[in-house]
């Protein structure tokens, strides 16, 4: 993988069918059951992603879809990757996007330009997915809401600074409100606006 | 012995056998040739092509074909091939002002330069049967040479003439043209208040009676703005793509089209001197029916540009543009015929409960008398 | 002439990719926000508006290879259009059907819920006519969208009250409005008021598919469910005097049979596939070998 050159995009999906039906069901099944970790298949992503993000965008970007990269994301070979695999516009306005990527080293400030959707319309509003190392230590966040029996915790790691501050005060605009997918190399789950946190 | 009702699969194959037979008919008269229809029913290929929005002669006449002559089956047919077909680019705008003319005419001038040209038009036929088609018994057809050759200058009415003077409500151009993209109504939901372009395509796509009865309610007083016809003309124009990697267009073809449009009654205000407004319509094919309501119907719908007050139907863009669709329509209206048994039983349930409740009130009170 | 299509020339379950991206994405923004109709540009289906082209494209950007599909209609499985569009997916998709609905990772219905409690890795795909429940108060899109906006559904409360003052009940039998994570007022799709208790707290996810009016709408698992009442009027579902004639269920939704010209009928479980089940496990209706049975000792 590294000898290849730095710029020119890697595979994608072999079976487009297949593969993104997988992917798909995996974050539907993580948004409809906020909390729940979930697999994702290998595959290989660009510097900048990590697969299980780029296969998100593989299986839900396209050329109706801006997507804002976070500076630490936005290398040429990731930007290249995702324009030559989904048509999608890489633009530098995150208030224009509906997929964003981010990490612990996005600032809160820009996370908070995102656009949430207008009462009339709260589905148009961005999904955040988030880069992480783990999504099982501590400390946790505790979750409810729709999609969860009693109660949810996750132990997302890093996170951004601000970032639970955010997220609580993201969750009380409901209806509107930004999406979350946290997306570690192998694994995700989600936080969707209409999960109430607490922080242990 | 009560047995469940079985054998949907078996019924829905024998019922697939039977229309095809229906469909063929009497197996002694020849097969239609999809040429055939192609040829002598253009009138209804132009219809299944407009409301099907796919410009495609030889499947339009297989679809006309295939749903035994039921134009609006035929277009369904139509809109569910097109939902599958890859998108390869979008096309430059159509110059209809350099049509090879077929039809061109005007009703608010007596003559014009190009001149007026009749063509091929049931306008001045008398309806009468004929009974010489009844019995195959073609004459030979030839058209005059010289009623063939026409003016290569032939301005567009409202465009090319009426502008001069300022008395036509100018088409604004959006400032950054370039960068503004054309509404789809088969890529996005329809979403209101939806702009000019959408409600044009709805229209275009719309069933032509429905835009027809429309387009009459406004003459009979529903909206009323009385409408001069300022040009119809048919012919073909060339559809061009500009391929991004080439930056010039290129020809891909030519299509037949009908277009329309109006000139209706003067408005002014506080800042404009009074003028003509103007109702736009557009059909593949030959079809002056329905770019003549059409362009009735797109005048009545700017009624907010115009500042005009919304009092009739054919004004209303959400009454309008929610109910044109035929393959919606047909779809919902028709779907009442599927099994609703569950929710009628519930309705009997409810029903009988409610009369049970009454009988008994009634003799309790019979009693207490 | 262009070659003609078969079945082969189309994608997996029928949908291209770029119009199941465009499904899925909608599907992700209603299941988080429950209840909300989201928009979507729905396509023409090969089937016509009104016969579950909504259902049909939430099941066919749903639906993988590793799937087994339940289609029923009126609860029953061998209903016409049930097994219209369950050969649609056998078709395109290739997966495994079947009738019974343990079985089935993917159960798309039109007008009922089963009656067997659905579990976590089961999906629901209703189809649904009218997605908007303020629809017949106010037929207006613009104006019921700014509604939902300031969740202002005192018209909702106010039609039936009148209900219950002009009937003495509110005279909603099917299609009953819920509340959603009590926020969201949604139309159920034209399921029974008896299926609503289902709704609540389900551990299957619920998807909601309306073609011709374009809209897509979601309950996650374990959602809050409220079927609209009044504390004097609450929400009660139907109940038959008799029982399954074939299996002899008292708790199951019935379908009336009409067995003659001189209003001899019985009752049958609406629900085929839970009646054939207990059939098999040995219970008896009176009309299918239980003498023991007279309505009185139903009673």
């Amino acid at each position: 993988m590294t000898a290849m050159h730095n710029t020119s995009p890697l595979a994608g999906f072999q079976n487009a069918a297949a593969e993104s039906n997988h992917v798909f069901r995996a974050v539907l099944d993580a948004m409809s059951r906020p909390g729940k970790i979930v697999g994702v298949s290998d595959l290989a992503a660009p510097a900048g992603l990590n697969p299980a993000a780029n296969a998100i965008l593989l299986t839900l970007a396209d050329m109706d879809t801006p997507i804002w990269l976070a500076d630490e994301i936005a290398t040429e070979q990731a930007i290249n990757h995702i324009r030559f695999h989904t048509g999608a516009e890489v633009t530098s306005d995150p208030s224009r996007a509906l997929f964003a990527i981010a990490s612990a080293e996005t600032a809160i400030t820009e996370i908070a330009k995102l656009s949430s959707g207008t009462p009339e319309a709260p589905h148009q509003s961005a999904t955040l997915i988030l880069l992480v190392e783990d999504l099982n230590a501590a400390p946790a966040i505790q979750m409810t809401g729709p999609g969860i029996k009693t109660k949810e915790t996750l132990g997302v790691t890093p996170l951004p600074d601000g970032f639970l501050d955010w997220a609580q005060a993201n969750s009380c605009k409901f209806p509107c409100g930004v999406d979350v997918i946290f997306a570690s190399p192998a694994s995700l789950a989600a936080l969707p606006r209409s999960s109430q946190i607490e922080v242990n | 012995m009560y047995v469940a009702v079985k054998g949907g699969e078996r019924a829905i194959e024998n019922a697939h056998k039977l229309l095809a037979e229906y469909r063929r008919g009497d197996q002694n008269v020849p097969e239609l040739d999809i040429r055939q229809i192609e040829e002598q029913m253009s009138l209804a290929v132009s219809r299944v092509m407009t409301e099907g929005s796919l410009y495609d002669k030889e499947l339009a006449a297989l679809a006309i074909k295939q749903a035994r002559g039921d134009l609006i089956e035929a277009i369904f047919l139509m809109r569910a091939y097109r939902t599958t077909l890859p998108r390869f680019g979008y096309s430059a705008p159509i110059e209809t002002s350099k049509m090879q003319i077929s039809r061109r005419i005007s009703a608010t001038y007596k003559d014009l330069p190009g001149g007026q040209v009749l063509g091929p038009t049931f306008d001045y036929t008398h309806r009468l049967l004929d009974f010489t088609l009844a019995a195959n018994g073609e004459s030979e057809i030839t058209t005059d040479e010289a009623d063939t050759r026409l003016d290569q200058n032939m301005p567009r009415v409202l465009d090319d003439l009426l502008r001069h003077e300022g008395l036509i409500q100018p088409e604004e151009r959006p400032e950054n043209e370039e960068l503004e993209t054309v509404g789809d109504l088969t890529r996005e939901p329809l979403e209101y208040p939806a702009n000019r372009d959408i409600r044009l395509q709805n229209l275009a796509r719309g069933d032509e009676g429905f835009i027809l009865s429309l387009g009459y309610s406004t003459q009979r007083g529903y909206a009323r703005n009385h409408a001069f016809v300022g040009e119809i003309r048919y012919g073909e124009v060339a559809v061009e793509l500009i391929p991004e990697e080439l930056g010039f267009a290129i020809d891909i073809g030519d299509i037949e089209i009908t277009e329309c449009e109006n000139v209706n009654q003067f408005k002014g205000s506080k800042s404009a001197p009074p003028q003509f407004t103007r109702g736009y319509g557009l059909t593949f094919g030959q079809n002056e029916r329905k770019v003549i309501a059409m362009a009735l119907v797109d005048r009545a719908l700017r009624d907010k540009e115009l500042g005009e007050e919304i009092i009739a139907p054919a004004q209303d863009e959400e009454f309008v543009l929610s109910h044109s669709d035929n393959i919606e329509a047909t779809g919902f209206v028709e779907h009442i015929k599927l099994p609703h048994y569950v929710d009628f039983q519930s309705e009997l349930e409810l029903v009988r409960k409610m009369r049970r409740e009454t009988t008994e009130k009634q003799a309790a009170q019979q009693a207490a008398e | 002439m262009t070659e003609q299509q078969t079945a082969d020339s189309y994608n997996f379950a029928y949908l291209d990719e770029q119009t199941k991206r465009m499904i899925r994405r909608a599907l992700l923004k209603a299941v988080a926000i429950p209840g909300y109709q989201v928009p979507f540009a729905g396509r023409e289906m090969p089937m016509p508006y009104g016969w579950g082209t909504g259902g049909v494209q939430v099941t066919a950007a749903v639906i993988g290879p590793e799937d087994t599909l339940k289609v029923i209609d009126q609860g029953s499985d061998d209903t016409t259009n049930a097994v219209s569009i369950r050969n649609f997916f056998a078709k395109t998709a290739g997966v495994p059907t079947t009738d019974k609905t343990a079985e089935a990772t993917l159960i798309q219905t039109r007008h009922r819920i089963p009656e067997k409690d659905l579990r976590e890795d089961q999906i629901l795909v209703y189809q649904v006519p009218i997605p908007e429940p303020l629809r017949f108060l106010e037929p207006r899109e613009t104006e019921t969208r700014k509604m939902h906006a300031l969740e202002e559904y005192g018209l909702m409360h106010v039609k039936l009250y009148e209900d219950i003052a002009r009937h003495g009940h509110i005279a909603t039998t099917y299609a009953y409005p819920v509340l959603v994570n009590d926020r969201y007022v949604m139309d159920p799709s034209p399921i029974p008021k008896f299926d609503n208790p289902k709704m609540n707290d389900m551990a299957a996810l619920q998807l909601f598919g309306a073609g011709r009016e374009k809209r897509i709408y979601a309950l996650p698992p374990y959602t809050k469910v409220k079927s609209l009442d009044f504390e004097d009027h609450p929400f009660v579902i139907q109940k038959w005097d008799d029982i399954c004639g074939m299996c002899g269920a008292d708790n199951t939704f019935l379908d009336e049979v009409i067995l003659d010209d001189v209003g001899s009928r019985m009752f049958v479980c609406s629900d085929s596939d839970h009646c054939n089940e207990r059939q098999a496990a040995g219970h008896r209706g009176p009309q299918n070998g239980d003498a023991s049975y007279t309505p009185e000792a139903a009673e």
